[in-house]
């Protein structure tokens, strides 16, 4: 099996890259990942430890909470005294501060003031400046409009002009594909006609090749017929011929051949024989492997 | 798959290399017998179309490539026949002796067409048991592992049967496409042997009417 295989590598290649190409979708639609697995052992593991704790281990540990728990609430109740302590000192400190930051901000609240009035004074120079300066923008932009209106409308007539000459060339190239189009259609109606023409032709060929096969080996059956001795009726008779190739005869047999004795037939079946090899036809494809003859023993007289 | 037991993995390799080599020989087989086909269909319609048979010899023996089907046949045949006649047998001992060479070379034909179409049928029909194995030997692991534990549940053994059974999903997934692949091939094979020994037969015979004509 190997020796074969090796033989046509490109088909073990296409068998691997399939199953490649199976497994991936496989894992896409698929995951295996071994993570959900793992995380589910672990937490198995801890829920089953947790179980087996006994009752005496309860107990101790029941012990050992209540005395963690005295402990802590002295703890708490000494930090809460230190913590008042703390506080009072805090608040003095606090008033003292508060009574200085108080004459500051007086301090501060006059210079504003003045500075406020400088502000305003300031501002309003600046806004009868800004005003005359706008004033000055909207003349220029309605200038500069009127001349953009004015550019956009020449543009828009150049752009008329070009599509309508772009129309007519398109219309021009239209007609010309119209006409090559037909011209085509002309030509090709032509050639259908002399294809049709030429296969008559070969037809009509064949077919008077075919009658001319049929009737040469007709003729040469009959050319090797001898009329038996004993006279008596002979008929027409039909003949089957299998012949092989070369025109070798591999049978005969005869259909209806009404009124004729054995010794008829026999005649007929030797004339067959004899008249090996049959001819052959003008054309290979003529070729028939059996043939149906209607042997007529008048024409031999 | 990775955290597997070795045996299963084993199994699931096993199968993937039964699956890939049964697709190359599909590939290969079918190809071949889609050439004996069109072969032999050519050469028939050669063979009757009237040729003389000397010449339809002469233009086989010309050609330089390696002659099958149909083809080897006529020329083994045709060839013993010819020496057969040369050495003055009689006409019987003529037909049998081409009979012979053509049976011998109808065999060998057959042979080709049938080579390794039992490695498909053994893929068809192991393959399953091969992932059975795979998947009772994965569910045994897994059912091991949680006799150890006191408090058993359904969760701590799924992933484990899970992943068995892919075995067995491996061995039907190579076994389907290499018993349909053999049904076909074997059929058309078959049909392709009452071809060929049809062919011979009829060649027999016309053999038999040139020998007894005059030489």
């Amino acid at each position: 099996m190997f020796s074969e295989l090796l033989r046509h590598p490109r088909a073990l290649v296409l068998s691997v890259v399939f199953h490649v190409a199976i497994i991936a979708i496989g894992f896409i639609n698929f995951d295996f990942s071994d993570k959900t697995i793992l995380v589910k052992q672990a937490d198995l593991a801890k829920t089953v430890k947790a179980e087996i704790i006994d009752q005496q281990q309860l107990e101790q540990q029941k012990n050992k909470k209540q005395a963690k728990a005295e402990k802590r609430r002295k703890e708490l109740e000494k930090q809460k005294r230190e913590k008042e302590a703390k506080k009072r000192k805090a608040e003095a400190e606090k008033k003292k501060k508060a009574e200085a930051k108080r004459i500051a901000l007086a301090k501060q609240k006059a210079e504003l003031a003045k500075k406020k009035e400088a502000e305003k004074k300031r501002k309003l120079a600046e806004e009868k400046k800004r005003k005359q300066l706008e004033n000055q923008k909207k003349l220029e932009a309605e200038k500069q409009k009127k001349l953009a209106e004015e550019k956009r409308k020449q543009e828009e007539l150049l752009a008329r002009e070009a599509e309508a000459k772009r129309l007519l060339v398109e219309k021009q190239k239209q007609e010309a594909e119209k006409r090559r189009l037909a011209e085509e259609e002309q030509k090709r109606r032509q050639q259908e006609l002399n294809e049709i023409l030429k296969a008559e032709e070969t037809q009509r060929r064949l077919d008077s090749l075919r009658q001319a096969y049929k009737l040469a080996i007709k003729q040469k059956i009959e050319r090797n017929w001898r009329q038996p001795q004993e006279g008596g009726k002979m008929p027409d008779c039909e003949l089957r011929v299998l012949q092989g190739p070369g025109g070798i005869i591999l049978d005969v047999s005869f259909g209806t051949c009404t009124g004729g004795s054995p010794t008829y037939r026999d005649s007929i079946e030797k004339a067959v024989y004899k008249a090996e090899p049959l001819p052959k036809p003008g054309d290979p494809s003529l070729f028939e492997r059996e043939l149906n003859i209607l042997f007529k023993p008048g024409n031999k007289q | 798959m990775a955290n597997a037991s070795i045996p299963v993995q084993l199994v699931l390799l096993i199968l993937l290399l039964a699956s890939i080599f049964s697709w190359a020989l599909m590939y290969v087989k079918r190809s071949y017998i889609r050439q004996s086909q069109v072969e032999a269909r050519t050469f028939e319609g050669r063979f009757w179309s009237g040729i003389n048979l000397t010449d339809l010899f002469a233009q086989l023996s010309v050609r330089q490539e390696k002659r099958f089907g149909l083809e080897a046949i006529f020329e083994n045949g045709f060839r013993e026949f010819a020496r057969a006649r040369k050495a003055k047998l009689n006409d019987n001992a003529v037909v049998r002796s081409a009979h012979r060479a053509m049976k011998v070379s109808m065999s060998r034909e057959i042979e080709v067409l049938d080579n390794n179409l039992s490695f498909l049928a053994t893929v068809g029909s192991v393959s399953p048991y091969i992932g059975l194995f795979g998947t009772v030997w994965g569910i045994m692991g897994s059912f091991r592992a949680l006799a150890g534990v006191q408090q058993a549940t359904l969760a701590m053994v799924a992933p484990g049967i899970s992943e068995a059974l892919i075995a067995t999903a491996m061995g039907l997934l190579a076994a389907i496409p290499a018993v349909i692949a053999y049904n076909k091939f074997s059929t058309e094979v078959d049909a392709m042997v009452i071809r060929y020994e049809n062919f011979l037969e009829e060649f027999t015979g016309i053999l038999q009417r040139q020998a007894q004509s005059p030489k």
